[in-house]
């Protein structure tokens, strides 16, 4: 079985007579991966692009030197070139070495209506007859570790570097088990393989949970556009402002080990959606401003404007609509985050890209479990004068770029913590019922569940669990699935911060964690800074540091080397560690606002790369326990009567999109309603004191 | 007085600002050659290499690449604490603030800031920074009546702005000084919870009297 990751070429002809002639030989070659124009090598020359390269698990690594005409030109010297740099990219893995040799067999091939003779120290084939002839001399048995070539060819093995080695002691520590989850995944899958390489010449979408991978995914990227075109103008732009160093960084690293360059940031731009005057600050919206003359608002102006609600993404309509439009000035534009987006904004990115306008769009699927996270293309995009969409799917024949990927794989969220976190997200277990569901039954496949028992059918039973290709064994592996994650209620809001200042003192301490592996998130977005106060001054009279992720907050540091992370809810998005605290969790475990609760806790949970504490503190908490409860009593799946349309177009409704002010309005009328109530029940208020408003009530009911 | 007790009451305020939420960032003051008199609290470097003639949005992104503060606002601004004590007296002392120039001042957003608020770094009228040193030093080598007080305030860098005080400031004063007036929408928090710490001697000069001067 041959894999086909088709990357940028310029010579398609030769290109997809190559991809048909192996693939016609797909029985015989057996495990293997057909990389075309890829990779890119870097030599003291710069970048060289292989036309395409075939490993095998069986036969060892084949490169292909491509000719699209009757010349064959050089090819001696082409050969022993790309022959020189993939051994000497793949000796570099000391994994693949036997003893001073390499551990895997590699040849070149030139392959093209060529009329020169084959020999065998240049093996030439000029059809894909001969090319057959030249795959039946292989010898089987070339390769020693098949998934160590193919780490080294992807050239993930930088996305650790720069990072402080862990002192350990203890096998087995939290710290070393953290260690090895860390250097474990190593390896990029199929489709984020595919996400990396497959260029399509338009808009591309990738798109996965939370944890799959994305940003890796979108530098590795840029990194490659960026080798195999030196032409190209490229931009990276995302929401979180702390994607900010970690793009820097790791397309740096990717570019490095691709161009054997330091990466020339006048033709890569890492740019903030919003941006701003100031060098430190530059943005897409600002630059958008700046080259079509429309106004520029920033965050200030822009609610004074608009109002709170998405002051953003109606500045972006602002300029698009001012009518006028700027010159392009980007080859290829990625946007990270894009479900923290309007479509306006993606629009805006789209005008800034020259033709044939490359757009890479990707988010995460099910941030608010509530309802499928963007609308699809021809919605976003909208349609031209013709009235026909601007931006449309196909699908692809196999061979060619995909436009649309899914990466189904989570790789920061085990099993038990990833369906726990569905489970309470959701309120599958909840005793008033279902919180809220999405609509389209389809995507749950997509985000990696299948039906282990019943059916997906309205009012149906229906059991869902976790593929284990889905949520990858070792990620849970390393601790009993309870200390995965934990639920803890105490009585009141000190004894909540004494448990928490100890645990982490303990952490630090005891379980080898540095104080970056420790995030603790509060569940109410407006109260953080009052209440992790005390356990932020307790934890510094105990000698730890910790910082107070807020507006101030570097976006060159990823991590601060040192110091715990303490942040709100809309910050944490763009963290993930090893231990992760959820304070005050007993505000989503009931709430006016159900659904909007329980995303935060959901959001919160998913930021652990390995553990999860969920604190809180009276009575509500055992809503909490009971459900994460009945998730583990059933093997961590989701066990529920699938609710029929009628029932989730209520959801929705009650779950609908609000800004905070209807929000809260709504919470405080919820309030008052349940006050009265109270008094009537307890025979303060009568009944019938309210016997009008009543009726009135029953008649707007009814009304629909 | 003890050194120790100079140590525990600018911890105390550090711990302070921290558990009132005002402390995104904090350092710990390095300590050195402590006795039970004497000692100095501080950095454990030499600021004069950082304070050379330079932009004042360098100086501050250069006082936080090198975690040259002990405390950093919510919006960003900077508090140093130095102090020397010999034989039981307070010899040196250099508070400073530093607000940011890059980000809106809190008092202009202080909801937003204490919020959280995702988009609020997103500005394009940056502030104009008025950065806040309170000095003293009791040695005569850089006494000069009325030109060169041995307590005075510095405002916004300035090279002969020295505004004599009454006394050196404490360090309560200090944080009371800068959270009242640049923080007051976020100063009811602390109101009350400062304990009155230490009060050293004044030292200012008779002549220094009828100039404008600061009464601490």
């Amino acid at each position: 079985m041959v894999e086909i990751r088709r990357g940028r070429s310029d010579k398609p002809t030769i290109t997809s007579a190559l991809i048909a002639a192996i693939q016609t030989e797909s029985q015989r070659l057996g495990q293997s991966v057909l990389y075309v124009g890829y990779p890119v090598l870097g030599s003291q020359e710069g970048p060289v692009t292989v036309d395409a390269l075939l490993v095998s698990a069986n036969f060892g690594l084949t490169a292909f030197d491509l000719v699209e005409g009757v010349d064959a030109g050089e090819y001696q010297d082409r050969q022993d070139a790309v022959h020189g740099l993939l051994t000497a990219k793949l000796i570099q893995n000391r994994s693949l070495n036997r003893g001073k040799r390499l551990g895997a067999e590699v040849r070149v091939i030139t392959f093209g209506r060529v009329r020169v003779a084959s020999s065998d120290d240049y093996p030439v084939a000029d059809s894909p007859r001969a090319l057959s002839d030249l795959i039946a001399t292989w010898r089987p048995g070339a390769i020693d570790n098949y998934e160590a070539v193919l780490s080294t060819i992807q050239a993930v093995t930088s996305i650790r570097r720069g990072r402080k080695k862990r002192e350990l002691t203890s096998p087995d520590s939290r710290g070393a088990r953290l260690k090895a989850l860390e250097e474990k995944i190593a390896n990029l899958d199929s489709q984020q393989s595919a996400a990396v390489i497959e260029t399509f010449d338009g808009v591309q979408r990738i798109r996965g949970l939370a944890g799959s991978g994305k940003t890796i995914v979108l530098a590795l990227k840029v990194a490659y556009l960026y080798s195999q075109n030196p032409d190209w103008n490229i931009a990276v732009t995302f929401n979180s402002r702390s994607l900010k160093g970690q793009f820097q960084r790791l397309i740096t690293g990717f570019i490095y080990e691709q161009a054997n360059e330091e990466p020339d940031w006048t033709r890569v731009h890492v740019l903030h959606a919003w941006g701003s005057s100031g060098e430190h600050n530059d943005g897409m919206y600002y630059r958008f401003c700046r080259r079509s003359g429309a106004t520029y608002l920033d965050y200030s102006s822009a609610k004074a404007r608009f109002g709170q609600n998405d002051p953003f993404g109606k500045a972006c309509e602002a300029a698009l609509s001012s009518g006028r439009l700027p010159e392009p000035e980007f080859d290829a534009v990625l946007v990270d985050e894009a479900q923290d987006f309007a479509p306006a904004f993606l629009r805006m990115c789209l005008a800034l890209t020259r033709l044939p306008h490359r757009l890479v769009y990707a988010y995460d699927e099910l941030q608010n479990l509530g309802s499928a996270s963007m609308p699809p293309p021809e919605e976003l995009f909208g349609t031209d004068e013709r009235g026909m969409p601007r931006v449309s799917f196909s699908v692809a024949g196999s061979g060619w770029a995909r436009q649309d990927i899914i990466l189904r794989k989570c790789y920061r969220n085990s099993k038990p913590v990833l369906t726990t976190a569905h489970a309470l997200g959701f309120g599958i277990y909840r005793k008033k019922g279902l919180a809220q569901i999405f609509e389209d039954a389809e995507l749950w496949g997509d985000v990696g569940y299948e039906i282990a028992a019943g059916e997906l059918e309205d009012n149906k039973r229906v059991r869902l669990r976790r593929t284990e290709d889905s949520s990858p064994v070792f990620l849970e592996s390393h601790s009993p699935d309870t200390d995965l994650l934990s639920v803890h209620s105490f009585e009141s809001e000190a004894e909540q911060t004494a448990w928490v200042v100890d645990e982490i003192r303990r952490n630090i301490r005891e379980d080898e964690l540095r104080p970056e592996d420790i995030l603790v998130i509060n569940s109410d977005p407006i109260t953080t800074r009052t209440k992790v106060g005390k356990i932020r001054s307790e934890l510094l009279k105990q000698g730890i540091d910790s910082i107070l992720a807020g507006v101030s907050h570097s976006p060159d540091i990823f991590e601060y080397e040192g110091s715990a992370t303490f942040t709100g809810i809309y910050r944490a998005k763009g963290n993930e560690a090893g231990m992760v605290y959820v304070l005050n969790a007993d505000y989503s475990a009931d709430h006016y606002d159900i659904a909007w609760a329980r995303n935060i806790l959901f959001t919160a949970i998913t930021r652990s790369k390995a553990w999860v504490r969920i604190c809180g503190v009276g009575p509500r908490m055992k809503l909490l326990e009971h459900e994460v409860q009945a998730t583990r009593d059933r093997g961590y799946a989701l066990d529920f009567i699938y609710p029929d349309s009628e029932r989730r177009a209520q959801m929705r409704v009650v779950n609908r999109d609000m800004t905070k002010e209807q929000r809260n309005a709504r919470s405080r009328s919820k309030k008052e309603m349940k006050r009265i109530l109270k008094e009537i029940e307890a025979g303060r208020l009568r009944q019938e004191d309210f016997s009008e408003f009543f009726e009135e009530f029953d008649r707007l009911r009814h009304k629909r | 007085m003890h050194f120790h007790e100079l140590r525990e009451d600018v911890l105390a305020l550090i711990g302070l600002l921290v558990e009132s939420g005002l402390a995104d960032r904090q350092r710990y003051p390095h300590v050195a050659e402590e006795t039970r008199h004497s000692g100095r609290l501080g950095f454990d470097r030499d600021l004069h290499a950082v304070f050379v003639e330079r932009p004042y949005a360098e100086l501050y992104d250069a006082l936080v690449g090198d975690e040259l503060f002990h405390v950093m606002f919510p919006d960003g601004g900077l508090l140093q604490f130095g102090m020397t004590m010999n034989y039981g007296r307070l010899t040196k002392q250099r508070l400073a603030f530093y607000p940011n120039p890059w980000l809106k001042r809190f008092d202009d957003m202080a909801l937003e800031y204490l919020r959280d608020e995702v988009w609020g770094h997103v500005v394009s009228e940056y502030q104009t920074p008025v950065a806040c040193r309170f000095d003293f030093d009791e040695s005569d080598s850089v006494f000069r009546v009325m030109d060169h007080p041995r307590a005075h305030l510095t405002l916004g860098q300035y090279p002969n702005c020295r505004i004599p005080l009454l006394r050196p400031i404490s360090p309560s004063q200090f944080v009371d000084f800068v959270c009242r007036n640049f923080y007051s929408r976020a100063f009811r928090s602390l109101k009350g919870r400062h304990r009155s710490g230490l009060a050293f001697a004044e030292c200012i000069h008779p002549d220094e009297r009828n100039m404008v001067h600061l009464v601490v």
